[in-house]
């Protein structure tokens, strides 16, 4: 009687669940908020989702519309196809570089709300329009949003951990010692370009840095394992060499002297163990005595190059390396809400320690 | 039955373990963070041990009653006193488990199966509720076992998160910011209800029931402690406080190489810890109701209280009604996990005070 009953219901409950045929579904997989000079829609919205054509082919189709808000946007673009709209596949969110400079946090807000959207959503800038980068139409690459996806895992895994995903971005932002970053992409001769890294303060675009100066930035961040350090360097008078080295950070901490009323002063240490893979100047770099000497090329440099990059952070209240974050961590809890946080990061005097050891010359003497 | 079968320490420790880990652990984290503040885990320790004691009493019941059940212990009042006492007792354990499993469905809805109707997860839960229900204890902690090593592996899940947790976001701060110690520890309190069960089968376990119950208490605990720890680690503090369900978050956040959005599969196990607590709360009802109506069949009385939750299950309408009956509910449970062992003691004390009045004179 009782097992009756449960096969009863078990084939009853089924006629409860929807059904969602694929082949009806437009998984959207990428988005990208723009903003408009249209005063009533200030919010363009651009999707793209995979299709298959009539004649059995894979292909794309990317929807723009105007509105006043993500959803309300989203509801337009539901007009604008005979498919139904899935965000679950959404990987990418791509921000036009007007809208960041706005603030990001609303369209966030609604991206993180929604709970059919995974919580490893890949955020990025796009230089210039957000729609354009999803737009175009690369020969032979198919779907942009793939793209994009593969070309943002790819920096965060080789050298740069840029923090990309809507959680770090988030986890950042309400951090109140860090400031999130994400990498920016542009339209560059019919191809998607990486072109540096975005500074946010707190959810404003504040600054592009270009790719050159992010692999600095990228070397102070403590994320960093590994990395590629390309510069030219000045060997002897008047004498200039390109070098690239594979290096592993080794040791990476920054330190905050405990100094019980203002700390004012900051450390960065890092030490660099490297390979050089190329080396253009006339001296042979097998030789270790040569060796000591790129080293402390190098070190001089970065010191340099660092302390550069640092002043302009400073001076543009932004705090992608997290050094507010230590400065926290050595007061107690009234002085650091008394602290104006922003203000005496402006004011630190922030050193730059380097160590740079070169471990070989490659397979060449 | 011709040999009286007893529960095992093992047993025991893994039914109150899984009684207790219920639906709140989606959001404990951020109660945490609520309650407690900046390191709020550390709070959570303290917590466990108020449980530690609470179960400390339920066992100086059953050792200063040398092992009598509840029921025994209170067969000296009135018919009408223990008749009102087990019906309000009864009614708040049926609530409680109801509105668990009903704001679990309701979670899981709003999170992953938004077109699938309520009433669907809710006919599977009370399917899976009532299997279990018409067998006796034995047979339920039998499944608990099994369930057990069914969901545990979850907790291994938290490796994942390791190399997005760091040290610094713990900030050196203890307790700090906007706090809310009393209403917020009484809310992470409630996380741990289910022990207070044992009053019921205190009596049935085999050896060592003191150290079965704690160590049940403390298993829970450690994955509490150890969910919210790597939860502060891995969220910003104020991000934690704005997360709804954390856990939920942190379980989405896995990535396997194969498939993308685990968590749908992993929350739905989670399903099956969430089914023991509605299982235990339901079992208890029914040992209450039982122990006042004993001529009716389990089967009828097992029906009956389902029949009744499930109609009730439709009464709130959102998850910010449930919201609202469970923490009214859980109220009374604490008040009942805590005064219960208490008004047994005191019931043994008086009686065997009488007892011995009455022998002198």
């Amino acid at each position: 009687m009782n097992k009756f009953i449960i096969i009863l219901f078990v084939f009853l409950v089924t006629g409860c669940a929807e059904q969602r045929i694929i082949d009806d579904l437009a998984l959207i997989n990428a988005v990208g908020y723009d903003l408009t000079d249209n005063e009533k829609n200030p919010l363009k919205l651009t999707v793209t989702f995979p299709i298959i054509t009539k004649d059995g082919k894979y292909d794309r189709k990317t929807i723009m519309v105007e509105g006043k808000t993500s959803k309300e946007a989203r509801e337009k673009v539901r007009f604008k196809t005979n498919y139904k709209l899935e965000s679950g596949q959404v990987r990418v969110a791509l921000f036009g570089k007007r809208l960041a400079k706005e603030g990001l946090l609303p369209n966030l807000h609604s991206l993180v709300r929604d709970p059919s959207i995974g919580t490893r959503l890949k955020l990025a800038l796009a230089e210039d329009e957000a729609s354009d980068v999803l737009l175009l139409q690369i020969k032979n690459e198919g779907q942009n949003a793939t793209y994009l996806e593969q070309f943002l895992t790819k920096i965060n895994r080789e050298n740069f951990r840029t923090n990309y995903n809507i959680y770090q971005f988030l986890r950042d932002y309400y951090d109140d010692g860090i400031d999130p970053i994400l990498p920016v992409f542009k339209v560059e001769k019919n191809n998607i370009a990486y072109n540096g890294i975005g500074l946010f303060h707190e959810d404003k675009l504040v600054e592009i840095l270009k790719p050159s100066e992010a692999s600095y930035l990228f070397l102070f961040r403590e994320e960093m394992k590994q990395g590629v350090f390309l510069e030219q360097i000045d060997v002897g008078k008047e004498e200039q060499a390109s070098i690239m080295l594979n290096y592993e950070l080794k040791n990476h901490h920054i330190e905050i002297p405990s100094t019980p009323s203002k700390s004012k002063k900051a450390s960065i240490y890092i030490e660099l163990i490297g390979d050089v893979v190329e080396y253009t100047g006339k001296d042979d770099v097998s030789d270790p005595k040569i060796q000591r000497k790129i080293e402390a090329i190098i070190t001089k440099k970065i010191n340099q190059e660092g302390k550069k990059l640092i002043m302009k952070l400073q001076k543009l209240q932004v705090d992608p390396l997290g050094i507010n974050r230590y400065v926290r961590n050595k007061m107690n809890y009234n002085e650091w809400k008394a602290l104006d946080q922003y203000k005496s990061y402006q004011d630190m005097n922030i050193n730059i320690e380097t160590k740079v050891i070169i471990n070989s010359s490659g397979k060449w003497k | 039955m011709q040999m009286k079968e007893k529960l095992s320490p093992f047993q025991t420790a893994i039914l109150v373990y899984l009684t207790q880990s219920g639906v709140t652990l989606f959001s404990l984290p951020r109660l945490v963070a609520e309650a407690f503040g900046t390191n709020g885990w550390i709070g959570l320790i303290i917590i466990s041990f108020i449980v530690n004691i609470n179960m400390i009493l339920i066992w100086l019941v059953y050792k200063m009653s040398k092992g009598k059940s509840m029921f025994e212990i209170i067969a000296i009042f009135p018919k009408w006193i223990t008749f009102s006492f087990c019906v309000f007792i009864a009614v708040v354990w049926m609530l409680l488990g109801i509105m668990v499993i009903l704001k679990f469905s309701m979670i899981i809805k709003v999170l992953f199966y938004q077109n699938v109707s309520l009433i669907y997860l809710l006919s599977m839960s009370y399917i899976l509720t009532y299997l279990l229900l018409k067998k006796d204890i034995y047979q339920i902690a039998k499944a608990t076992v099994v369930l057990f090593y069914f969901t545990v592996w979850t907790v291994f899940l938290l490796a994942f998160h390791l190399p997005e947790f760091s040290f610094i976001r713990l900030t050196p701060f203890i307790f700090k910011g906007d706090t809310d110690m009393l209403k917020g520890g009484l809310s992470i309190f409630t996380a741990l209800l289910g022990y207070e069960l044992s009053i019921l089968y205190v009596h049935k376990i085999d050896r060592k029931p003191l150290r079965s119950l704690l160590v049940g208490n403390s298993i829970t605990s450690v994955i509490y402690l150890g969910v919210t720890f790597v939860s502060y680690g891995f969220f910003s503090f104020e991000q934690l406080l704005r997360e709804m369900y954390p856990v939920v978050t942190l379980l989405g956040y896995i990535s396997f190489p194969v498939l993308e959005r685990v968590e749908n599969f992993t929350f739905s196990v989670f399903g099956l810890k969430v089914l023991m607590t509605i299982v235990m709360y339901l079992w208890g009802t029914k040992e209450l109701i039982q122990y006042q109506f004993k001529r009716i069949k389990t089967n009828f009385i097992v029906m009956g209280i389902l029949i009744i939750g499930f109609s009730v299950s439709f009464v709130p309408k959102v998850i910010k009604d449930v919201d609202q009956w469970l923490t009214y509910i859980t109220y009374a449970a604490t008040a009942i996990a805590i005064l219960l062992p208490i008004f047994l003691l005191l019931t043994i004390l008086t009686s065997k005070i009488l007892n011995r009045k009455a022998a002198n004179e």
